[in-house]
């Protein structure tokens, strides 16, 4: 191989191919989130990631071929890789796959095998590059992967400047350009740096002209395609932000005020729809300015407390369209604050639809914050006589009600607690969401009301509650004092007049129940009084078809109710439609099978090969201890990251701010932990089993203490905290960082054709175990997946003590 | 004899056609024991399912799986309903021979066929302009002539044929729309999956009284939304 291998530009083309790599991928599930649905993206993409796995998998069965990887042969792959960018973006975009049809178009399932294959070509690519370069100078793998991981720390944080651009595909964009600038790198010369000017100069005309041949196709069933429906339908505004596409349509289907009573067949005011990355429609609702024409808000179940108590303080967590401040004007309130991710959404509206909005987010004193809801009532001292909640289908569940595996801080214990601290002393906490029997998300709101007062000390949670339920919505307002007579027989006014039905207030009779709209039997307030009494609550949660049992910080689920034990029974529940299955945590199941499978397969395969071609291979116990070792740093490195992401969530008070202070900070000194290993004599290095039990000991204080430590820190300013943060990252990624370059030299010194085996290993396990860190969360929460990266380093460190290659 | 030979020539082509459309006749039959079995119990119902032919509402590919009791697609992203959703929905309305009837959501136009069987007058409207010209070309060519169609948007009813004593909704909604409320006479009922537009609803049927809208709960049904052709920008 050529000297110039070993020069700055040779370890700038590995940081720039991999910093294309991370922006690749995480634009993928960002611009599939926003096409399909995040779990389509979650299925999709880890799959893609397999293709490093492949690759290494290919070259230890053709070992010659990293013999054969001179600097212009990386070049080519960095610049093939550019290329496959571009064209898996493009091809993907094209297949007609829609989760929707899955249930009665069978092929669907050929189209979801091209997804694969086709988003699996860049990742292969990239993974060959990087085997290869592994394999021929392992010696030096601890500078090569300080180069790595730094590439990759700096795409994983340059992504969320560059998502946002160029219709949603800036990533893909920077993506293919930085392989390109790496292939530029690996073998700079004219005609190669006319080659990359060429892709560069061709994705900057890609990337100012948008051809509509690469815009985002959709699927036709989410909220937005369906909003344009009517030919004189049309998209007002579109804005991406780092974390999501925002969309403004004008349409006559848009329709949002949820539970309104049916009593008036009342038209709605127009309404301008918000739809975020193509689902969740919110509104913004034409005003023009007087508070007392906004009577439609009366036939709302929102205006419930309004009727119970004089409310002079309101806080609104994710106002979005401003539904909320809407009805706090009309009924007077006095002080309306909001808090929320989704901000921008004021902000657009006051630049572009002000008029529209009646200057309801710049006239009426209202103060709303770009921060997570739970970060909000952390930090403010005030107490107020109204907290809504968003309509709990907004964010935490789509449409069957079972979206699973995305977190969500805002209903949790916790949050309930925290949020009736900070009610005044007769205020009340609003909770809504849409009705779907079976009952689940009803249940797990009650259930999560009952937990949170008891851990607030009530002694008769009970007595602190009302729900009643719409034609289509469940409410339930949880007061921080008992309720009292006057509010019940308020509430009955407000039921009756509107055609709301009774759930259940303290001394509710049965001659209340199920009157205007009828189920078969009064199911919701049956389940809920179940709930409610301490002598059948824990058969209730034990027996039900779904798992309603409250969600807390540490497993905060709120949309996971699928049980494993009643699979055949939900089956049949939902009428024998297996459709529903595809979201909640059987898709995940899903994925980590496949992942699995595909893991086995290109792990074992080149085994299989080597022996049937009488390859020299390390004694079997040996083999055994290589997969162990690299398959378990590699399963144990991801579980801490995605622990890590969910730990600092609520501590840096946006999910952004989290993802991108534990990726890069652990990344880069992961980075630096490699590149120090580097300067380790290889027999001193080779400590690493006592090295793993010293990371083992940090990572089992962290486990003990990192809550308590986060908890004492959240009051301290954003800055403040990030710095916290990421040196606390920082310490653990440093250690990090040691395990897989160390154990690349020690395998390259005997048995070099082995080590993009050990890569396939090592980068499956990554795949698997993101997959797997959500299975363990959904059903034990977070301690538990960090108790078994802990394993999986112990288990690391055991077979490292096995390993006998010489 | 020979007279016998001539008869029974001449016949057999007409024997044949015959036989060919209603091949599916015991299939139909087996498919109306199922239903009778599953719950459904309006014996007009039965016998109306019976008699229209199913198979000439969906591709001529799929016909051999018309009389099986689940939904299969019609082109345009869109699915003709299960036979038993499709009774169920109708025999709910509690429909009398003299009721109008509007239908949302055409189709392959198999529901408005059923309930042209059953009523004085049915109404349907369907947003695909493809659907909607293909269903009334059928509707003329079966002798349909109590059904009227139109392609447009159903979230409107149809004003000037208001109001009416039943309305189905077939298609997924997440609300009910007010204008269709207003276009049902009181004591009418409206019927509707009612709920997410994504794989699960629940079949809700609305009854206008001179008081207010009741509203019963009938069961989980999955429907398909609306769809798009393609996103505008």
């Amino acid at each position: 191989m050529a000297q110039t291998e070993y020069t700055p530009n040779f370890y700038g083309g590995i940081f720039f191919l991999t910093s294309g790599a991370l922006l690749f991928e995480i634009a993928l599930i960002r611009l599939f989130s926003v096409a399909q649905w995040y779990h389509f993206a979650f299925l999709v993409v880890s799959i893609a990631m397999l293709g490093l796995g492949a690759a290494g998998s290919f070259l230890a069965v053709f070992p010659d071929w990293c013999k054969r990887a001179s600097s212009q042969r990386l070049a080519n792959l960095a610049w093939l890789f550019a290329a496959a960018v571009v064209a898996a973006y493009a091809i993907s975009n094209r297949i007609p796959f829609d989760q929707q049809r899955v249930s009665w178009e069978a092929y669907q399932f050929l189209y979801l095998l091209g997804y694969y294959c086709v988003l699996a070509i860049p990742m292969f690519l990239v993974g060959l590059l990087l085997s290869s370069v592994y394999a021929r100078h392992s010696q030096i793998v601890g500078k090569l992967y300080f180069f790595d991981l730094c590439g990759a720390a700096v795409g994983s944080v340059t992504v969320l400047a560059v998502c946002s651009l160029a219709h949603g595909l800036g990533g893909i964009w920077t993506a293919a350009a930085c392989g390109l600038i790496s292939s530029f790198l690996f073998a700079p010369g004219l005609k190669r740096g006319i080659a990359s000017l060429a892709g560069i100069g061709f994705i900057g005309i890609l990337w100012l002209l948008a051809p509509s041949f690469f815009s985002l196709r959709m699927s036709e069933y989410k909220a937005l395609p369906q909003l344009l429906l009517p030919p004189e339908a049309k998209i007002v505004h579109t804005e991406w932000t780092p974390t999501a596409r925002i969309d403004f349509v004008q349409s006559a289907l848009v329709h949002f005020a949820p539970g309104l009573s049916l009593r008036r067949y009342i038209e709605l005011p127009s309404q301008l729809g918000v739809v975020i990355d193509g689902g969740n429609l919110n509104a913004i609702t034409h005003f023009n300015g007087d508070v007392k024409s906004l009577t439609f808000v009366e036939d709302l179940p929102a205006a419930l407390p309004f009727h119970l108590s004089k409310i002079s303080s309101q806080l609104v967590f994710e106002p979005l369209g401003g539904l909320d401040f809407l009805i706090a004007l009309h009924y007077g309130v006095a002080k309306i604050e909001g808090a929320g991710i989704y901000e921008r959404i004021a902000g657009i509206t006051r630049e572009d639809f002000d008029q529209f909005s009646g200057g309801l987010f710049r006239d009426f004193g209202i103060k709303i914050e770009a921060i997570s809801p739970r970060a909000y009532v952390k930090k403010t001292s005030q107490a107020y006589d109204l907290i809504c909640l968003p309509i709990s289908d907004s964010f935490g569940a789509a449409g069957t009600g079972i979206y699973g595996p995305a977190e969500d801080y805002l209903y949790t214990v916790e949050s309930f607690t925290e949020c009736l601290r900070h009610l005044s002393a007769d205020g009340w906490l609003y909770i809504s969401c849409y009705l779907l029997p079976p009952l689940r998300q009803e249940l797990r709101i009650i259930s999560l009301a009952v937990s949170a007062l008891a851990a607030r000390g009530s002694k008769d949670p009970p007595a602190h509650l009302i729900a009643i339920r719409t034609l289509e919505t469940f409410l339930l307002l949880i007061k921080s004092s008992p309720v009292n007579n006057p509010e019940i027989d308020s509430l009955r006014t407000f039921c009756e007049a509107r055609g709301f039905d009774l759930v259940y207030y303290p001394g509710i009779v049965a001659s209340e129940l199920n009157r205007f709209n009828r189920f078969p039997r009064p199911i919701v307030h049956e389940a809920m009084m179940a709930i409610l009494q301490d002598s059948t609550r824990k058969k209730f949660y034990q027996n039900y078809l779904f798992d309603v049992r409250p969600a807390y910080d540490d497993r905060p689920f709120f949309g996971h109710f699928f049980r494993f034990d009643k699979l055949n029974e939900e089956y049949e529940s939902l009428g024998r439609r297996w459709a529903a299955f595809l979201e909640g945590g059987y898709l995940v199941t899903a994925a980590f099978l496949q992942a699995c499978g595909v893991s086995i397969v290109f792990i074992v395969l080149p085994l299989l090969w080597r022996r049937r071609q009488h390859f020299h291979l390390p004694p079997k116990k040996s083999r055994v201890a290589l997969l162990a070792y690299f398959f378990s740093i590699g399963m144990a490195y991801m579980l801490i990251e995605i622990v890590l992401i969910q730990r600092f969530i609520l501590f840096l008070d946006h999910p952004l701010y989290a993802a991108s202070a534990v990726i890069g900070s652990l990344l880069v000194s992961s980075a630096c932990g490699s590149y120090v290993s580097t300067k380790l004599e290889l027999k001193a290095a080779w400590k690493i089993g006592r090295h793993l039990l010293c990371l083992v000991l940090v990572l089992a204080l962290y486990a003990l203490f990192l809550p308590r430590m986060l908890a004492a820190g959240i009051g301290h300013p954003l800055i403040t905290r990030a710095v916290i943060a990421i040196a606390l990252n920082s310490v653990l990624g440093f250690l990090m960082g040691f395990p897989f370059p160390v154990g690349i030299r020690k395998l390259g010194q005997s048995f070099a054709s082995l080590v993009p085996w050990a890569y396939c290993a090592n980068s499956s396990a990554a795949v698997i175990s993101s997959a797997f860190a959500v299975l363990i969360a959904l059903e034990f929460g977070f301690t538990w997946v960090m108790m078994i990266a802990i394993g999986f380093y112990l288990v690391a460190a055991a077979s490292s003590w096995r390993w006998r290659l010489s | 004899m020979f007279r016998l030979a001539f008869i029974t020539f001449a016949l057999a082509p007409l024997l044949l056609v015959l036989h060919r459309q209603d091949e599916y006749a015991a299939e139909r039959a087996a498919l109306v024991r199922e239903l009778s079995k599953s719950g459904i119990t309006d014996a007009r119902v039965l016998t109306t399912m019976k008699s229209v032919k199913r198979h000439l509402f969906v591709p001529k590919d799929l016909r051999s799986w018309a009389y099986d009791n689940m939904p299969l697609p019609i082109g345009e992203g869109q699915t003709i309903s299960q036979p038993e959703v499709v009774a169920f929905m109708t025999q709910e309305l509690h429909l009398k021979d003299t009721d109008k009837v509007l239908e949302i959501g055409t189709g392959s136009g198999y529901q408005a066929a059923i309930l042209a069987e059953l009523v004085d007058s049915v109404f349907t409207i369907e947003i695909k302009s493809k659907l909607a010209a293909n269903s009334a070309n059928l509707f003329r060519e079966l002798g349909y002539k109590k059904i009227q169609t139109k392609c447009a948007d159903g979230y409107y009813g149809w004003p000037e044929h208001a109001p009416f004593d039943a309305i189905m909704i077939t298609c997924a909604v997440n609300h009910v729309p007010p204008p269709l409320l207003q276009q049902l006479k009181i004591g009418g009922r409206l019927i509707l999956p009612l709920g997410s537009t994504r794989f699960y609803q629940t079949l809700t049927r609305l009854t206008k009284t001179e008081k207010r809208i009741e509203a019963d709960y009938l069961g989980t049904v999955a429907f398909v939304p609306m769809s798009g052709a393609a996103n505008k920008s």
